[in-house]
């Protein structure tokens, strides 16, 4: 297998980031995922249903999320695979250094 | 108000009918993800709806609606971009489907849009559809159709009880004076009261005529648009004032509605003229059958034909002397004048369905071949999950990609040639419907509907082929050939192509034959260096004696033979390409059943027409001056009329004829054969028919008058000269127009290579387009084969024999397609017979010559791919396995 470079498939959308950050906190049915995202965004993303499937779909077909093994048609769970969080920490990375820019210029105040 | 009692709960109505929306929404995502979360997508629809209302419910389905259609979209790009992909990876195949598609959608688009522009555009008149011809047959002259004389259609439109409405028309010319402007030479058109009412016609000023014009002493006139817009510039005050047509003074009543056109069947086309009269009963009362009737029949015509039959039994019972002899037939106008175009027209769609055909055949060929190779990359997909509709959609996809830019290429391809064909017709050609010929919006829906036949025929058989469940198993055992039935079936398509091929070759090679063989027999006369001048006009009240007649035409033609350059020059009523006439004649001594007098081609001639034209006389003389108005009666016969009706060449100077004509007032005597001259074809594609030539001072017509004139000087410089002849001898004549045989000649036939040109070119694109196809064929076998020929090799076997072997197999595999193909040939040259009038040798030569071509072009295709299998090395074929 060739080695993942993650830096390819950066920036993530915001809805993509949010969806691997709701399974960051475990295993968690599509509703849940939205509801999840919501609840940290206090409102500002809502995930549609055609939003939300699309994207599960495709990082399903990536690897970078995987089905967890159940018998409910209708109420499917999914978990983060370790490749999915590499590519959520490498995105949390990259925000992370747009905000220490952010606040080396003074848009943002200063820490501590 | 209470949050929580607006919130459906799932059993609801409310939540039961936003759900039901949901599913609504939810088509717009692709069927794949609608199988796959469509149920999970239900479930959280419930979940936030039940939880947070209609706003979420209307989130929802907005969010349904985009995603669904930006997934399907997506999948299309996907679709696209393997399909760019594969081009960039075999451009020459892309090339090859690419090109074939662009040229036979090209040709058929053109081709079909011509024969649309002729056989579905409807004629320019008011519902053409139920407009029926009523044609008067007069049984005693071998049922010959004529028009209606004046008396028998009036009773028909009394007494008829099927035809509607029923008009008559009969074509007149006139020339326009005054105004301060030149004389005109003006067409009009003599009517019935209910002429206009049969076009549903309403007048852009004043009146049309009607039921009170139709009288003697009327001299009411309506013009139409364009002699108004031209002649008298727009005068919007013209209804009320006087023209001076024909020597009459009449007054202006009207304006025909703008592009007006009526059925003209002497013409056999629809027609304009320049002005409207009222029908003078005493004109056409006992003046021979030259009226134009058409109706608007309530009922079929089987029906009106019963009728017709009952009105004309009717008839002879009252007149049994001029009638009895008389019935009445009817023919729907656009048979009439589409008709005799139509078989021609079919011939060429044919052609161009059978060209559609063979490249269908060939796309799929290509097609079905190349997916062979790519055996191993569906495979893969197939085994790593992707579903059997996914795969077909993906090829489908490819195959419309292909086809949809050869598609474009096409029509602009199609667009080219209508206009060069346009651009050769011009508006040289007699006919008004051919004018203006244009791509239409007909054409783009007929070359879009060949684009999508040719997309689905090429695309579902290499897709099917390939989508096969067993494909798996077929890898696994090493079988390159995915396409199981796939040899099979492009084993059919060759040969249907190569049927098709020769069918249209042979076609092309029958009609074009036919026509040469015509063609390059003589005409009988000269057509080289002959201007001819069309006189019309003159006063015919002021000529209507054969002596004043015959003065003005001798004076003129004096003149202009006078003219330096001028070698001869004659008058004649008809000349060869414009027009023909027929007469009925016995011949003295002769007994005929009733019924079965002969009638044979009339001219009516003066001294020197038959030198301008280099007609050779054969026995006794030329019509001569000394043959006047007074003087004895003679007439000089063709050499095919001597040899039918009088015994031969030499035995026939002396015999005596009547003729069925007679004019002004020279009366009806029996004319001694004079002379007899070498036969000459009045069209290019007709054969000689015996004809009559009475000289002019004895048989005056002063109408419509031809002085063709054999000279070094250009048609110009001719009409130049004669016109300041004929303003000498009478200023008040209209100056005349000439035209040259040569052009007469060139536009006689266009029509006719116009459909062999087409045919020609249909037959190249089909011979390629199956030469390419099989070349598909035959270097696909090599390629399978190269295992085989390297051990064939390895044994010892020569180049030579391969190449043999090679060429062989291709010949087996086209034989059942050669053999159709002449069948199809044989039944092409019976239709071309039957329906065309095509007097076709189905001769050897023409049978060996396209199978000649047909061999050559399986020949070139084949010996390629043969040549690469003899070089095949037998250590690379075998290092292989």
């Amino acid at each position: 297998m060739r080695r993942l470079d993650v830096s390819e498939n950066l920036p993530l959308s915001s809805s993509g980031f949010h969806i691997l950050l709701a399974l960051a906190h475990g295993e968690l049915h599509g509703y849940a995922i939205a509801k999840d995202v919501e609840d940290a965004t206090e409102g500002s993303i809502v995930l549609g249903p055609a939003t939300l499937y699309r994207t599960i779909k495709q990082f399903l077909a990536d690897g970078w999320i995987a089905e967890v093994d159940g018998d409910d048609e209708r109420r499917r769970v999914y978990k983060l695979t370790p490749r999915g969080r590499r590519i959520a920490q490498a995105e949390a990375q990259r925000l992370e250094s747009v905000v220490r820019m952010a606040r080396e210029r003074r848009l943002l105040p200063a820490l501590g | 108000m209470n949050a929580v009692s607006s919130l459906p709960s799932d059993s609801s109505f409310a939540m039961r009918a936003a759900l039901a929306i949901f599913g609504l929404f939810l088509i717009a995502c692709p069927r794949e993800m609608r199988e796959e979360y469509g149920a999970a997508m239900r479930e959280d629809f419930v979940t936030s709806t039940r939880s947070r209302g209609v706003l979420a419910a209307l989130h929802a389905y907005a969010d349904v609606l985009a995603g669904g259609l930006a997934e399907r979209f997506a999948t299309l790009g996907r679709d696209l971009g393997f399909a760019l992909r594969g081009m960039r990876r075999a451009p020459l195949f892309a090339l090859v489907v690419i090109v074939t598609t662009a040229v036979a959608i090209g040709a058929n688009g053109a081709v079909y849009g011509l024969v649309a522009n002729i056989l579905l555009r409807p004629l320019p008149v008011a519902s053409p559809s139920t407009l029926a011809a009523i044609w008067e047959v007069d049984n005693l002259h071998g049922n010959t159709t004529v028009g209606f004389s004046f008396e028998d259609f009036d009773a028909l439109r009394h007494a008829n009880r099927t035809l509607g409405v029923v008009s008559a028309l009969a074509p007149v010319s006139g020339t326009i004076v005054g105004n301060g402007t030149q004389p005109q030479i003006l067409r009009g058109a003599s009517v019935s009261g209910e002429f206009f009412g049969t076009y549903a016609a309403r007048p852009q000023a004043g009146r049309l005529l009607d039921a009170r014009d139709e009288r003697d002493g009327s001299h009411a006139i309506v013009l139409s648009d364009e002699l108004w817009r031209t002649r008298f510039k727009a005068d919007p005050a013209i209804v009320g004032k006087t023209v001076q047509i024909a020597d009459v003074t009449r007054t202006v009543v009207g304006i025909a509605p703008p592009r007006f056109f009526f059925v003209d069947l002497w013409r056999g086309q629809v027609d304009h003229a320049d002005y409207f009269v009222g029908l003078r009963a005493s004109a056409y009362r006992g003046g021979g059958h030259s009226l134009v009737v058409v109706a608007r029949p309530s009922a079929d015509l089987r029906a009106v034909d019963a009728d017709l039959a009952r009105t004309f039994a009717e008839l002879a019972a009252v007149h049994p002397v001029t009638d009895a002899h008389l019935s009445a037939r009817s023919l729907w106008v656009t048979d009439a004048i589409l008709g005799p175009m139509r078989p021609s027209l079919i011939a060429v769609a044919l052609a161009v369905l059978a060209v559609l055909a063979v490249a269908c055949a060939n796309v799929a060929n290509l097609f079905l071949s190349r997916s062979s190779g790519r055996g191993a990359e569906i495979a893969t997909r197939f085994a790593l999950g992707a579903s059997r509709r996914r795969l077909i959609a993906q090829l489908m996809t490819e195959t419309s990609l292909y086809v949809a830019i050869g598609g474009v290429l096409g029509l602009a391809l199609s667009a080219v040639i209508v206009h060069w064909i346009s651009s050769t017709i011009d508006a040289g050609s007699p006919v008004v419907h051919l004018q203006h010929l244009d791509v239409d919006w007909k054409t783009f829906a007929a070359t879009g509907i060949s684009i999508v036949i040719a997309a689905v025929l090429a695309g579902t058989a290499p897709a099917l082929a390939l989508s096969r469940p067993d494909i798996v198993s077929a890898m696994k055992s090493g079988d390159r050939s995915i396409a199981g039935g796939g040899r099979a079936l492009r084993a059919v398509l060759v040969t249907l192509e190569v049927a098709l091929a020769i069918a249209v070759v042979a076609t092309a090679a029958i009609a074009s034959r036919s026509y040469y063989e015509l063609a390059k027999k003589p005409l009988g006369f000269e057509t080289r260096d002959v201007s001819v001048v069309f006189m019309g006009g003159a006063s015919s009240h002021k000529y209507a004696t054969a002596a004043r007649v015959d003065g003005l035409l001798r004076a003129i033609c004096e003149r202009v033979t006078a003219t330096p350059g001028v070698e001869a020059a004659g008058w004649a009523m008809t000349a060869p390409f414009l027009g023909q006439s027929e007469s009925s004649f016995q011949v003295e001594g002769a007994h005929y059943a009733t019924g079965s007098a002969p009638e044979a081609d009339v001219d009516v001639i003066s001294t020197g027409y038959f030198g301008a034209l280099r007609i050779p006389v054969l026995a006794g003389r030329d019509v001569a001056t000394s043959d006047g108005p007074h003087a004895a009666q003679v007439v000089v016969v063709s050499r095919s009329f001597a040899e039918r009706y009088l015994g031969g060449v030499e035995a026939a100077i002396g015999k005596r004829i009547t003729m069925g004509w007679s004019a002004l007032d020279v009366p009806s005597a029996p004319r001694t054969v004079v002379g007899v001259v070498g036969d000459i074809r009045p069209h290019v594609i007709q054969a000689p028919s015996p004809t009559m030539y009475a000289p002019l001072a004895q048989l005056p017509t002063i109408g419509w008058l031809k002085l063709a004139v054999r000279s070094r000087l250009s048609t110009e410089q001719v009409a130049a000269a004669a016109r300041s002849a004929i303003a000498s001898v009478d200023a008040t004549i209209p100056p005349a127009t000439a035209t040259s045989l040569e052009h007469e000649r060139y536009y006689d036939a266009l029509d006719r290579q116009m459909t062999d040109i087409m045919l020609a070119a249909l037959a190249a694109v089909a011979l390629a387009l199956a030469t390419g196809g099989i070349y598909a064929v035959v270097s696909y076998g090599v390629a399978r084969r190269t295992r085989e020929i390297g051990v064939r090799v390895a044994f010892g076997a020569t180049p030579r024999s391969v190449i043999a072997m090679v060429l062989r197999d291709a010949l087996r595999l086209a034989a059942v397609g050669i053999a159709l193909g002449l069948a199809f040939a044989a039944a092409a040259a019976w239709a071309l017979k039957a329906f065309l009038d095509v007097d076709a040798p189905v001769d050897g030569i023409t049978a060996l010559t396209v199978l000649a071509i047909v061999a050559a072009a399986i020949g070139f295709a084949s010996y390629l791919p043969a040549r690469r299998a003899a070089r095949v090395e037998p250590v690379v074929a075998l290092r292989y396995e």
